[in-house]
């Protein structure tokens, strides 16, 4: 519903959006790396699995970066050099595919409405 | 009420900071113990600083409470991102168990040799003849990496 607007960094609704997003997400992986930490078998299944971006701005590779490695459980390690692929380590990458499309559903879509 | 709600918060806060400890320690490779400390200072601290301004109440200590946290929430991923790329750069191991790395060949890496590293760390620990002349058994060995300096006191 987001692809075809135009990103517009005046939209506060779209900020606030992303500020509850964020404490959301924030909350619920933290409180499953406390789970994965404490448990007596270290089910973790890590992985650096490439994002495909589909922001172009370098302040919105940053905000991207940035929320993914303010959440517990992700954390941005680089990004390519033609700035079109974000690579990230997960602590629990049982399906790859599923933790790409959850940052593109989720933070992507949501950076793409305030910043290019 | 307040007072409940601030002391919980610090209690959750520290047992955040705390479970973050047990995670460096316990979690098998650099990347995995990074996803442990690094976010002790967005939930841990962001607990306590909460905490912290209901406690003592006032705008005065919510505006530096959220300041702070602001700053945090802006610096601490920077390090983050500076510490996992420095660390595959330099060749830390990935745990046995990774399921993928999508960024070899991506970027170049070092290698990190453990018995290599190993015999650093026997270089840097004197022995007992080197402690007792610590001038003649550093120049003893000429074929040897120079030898680091000395700890500032015995």
């Amino acid at each position: 519903m987001t692809e075809t607007r135009r990103p517009n960094p005046w939209n506060l609704l779209a900020w606030l959006y992303l500020a509850v997003l964020f404490l959301r997400e924030l909350v619920l992986s933290a409180w499953d790396v406390i789970l994965t930490t404490l448990s007596p078998r270290l089910a973790v299944n890590p992985a650096i699995l490439a994002v495909p971006l589909d922001l172009r701005s370098d302040a919105g590779i940053t905000l991207l970066a940035d929320l993914i490695t303010l959440t517990p459980g992700t954390t941005a390690i680089h990004v390519s050099e033609d700035r079109r692929t974000l690579f990230i380590h997960s602590i629990n990458a049982a399906s790859p595919e599923a933790v790409v499309a959850g940052i593109k559903s989720g933070f992507e879509t949501a950076v793409r409405r305030v910043l290019p | 009420m307040v007072e409940l709600l601030a002391a919980l918060l610090l209690l959750a806060g520290s047992a955040v900071v705390l479970v973050a400890a047990v995670g460096v320690a316990r979690l098998p490779d650099t990347f995995l113990r990074m996803h442990a400390s690094t976010k002790a200072g967005a939930v841990g601290s962001g607990l306590v600083l909460i905490g912290t301004a209901l406690a003592f109440g006032g705008g005065d200590a919510w505006v530096r409470a959220l300041v702070i946290l602001g700053f945090l929430l802006a610096t601490t991923p920077v390090a983050a991102n500076a510490l996992g790329r420095a660390a595959y750069v330099g060749g830390a191991p990935l745990w046995t168990g990774t399921v993928a790395d999508q960024l070899a060949g991506v970027l170049p890496r070092g290698t990190f040799d453990p018995v290599d590293a190993g015999q650093r760390r026997r270089a840097l620990q004197p022995t007992a003849e080197e402690e007792a002349a610590p001038d003649k058994a550093e120049r003893s060995d000429p074929g040897r990496e120079p030898a680091p300096p000395a700890p500032p006191s015995p």
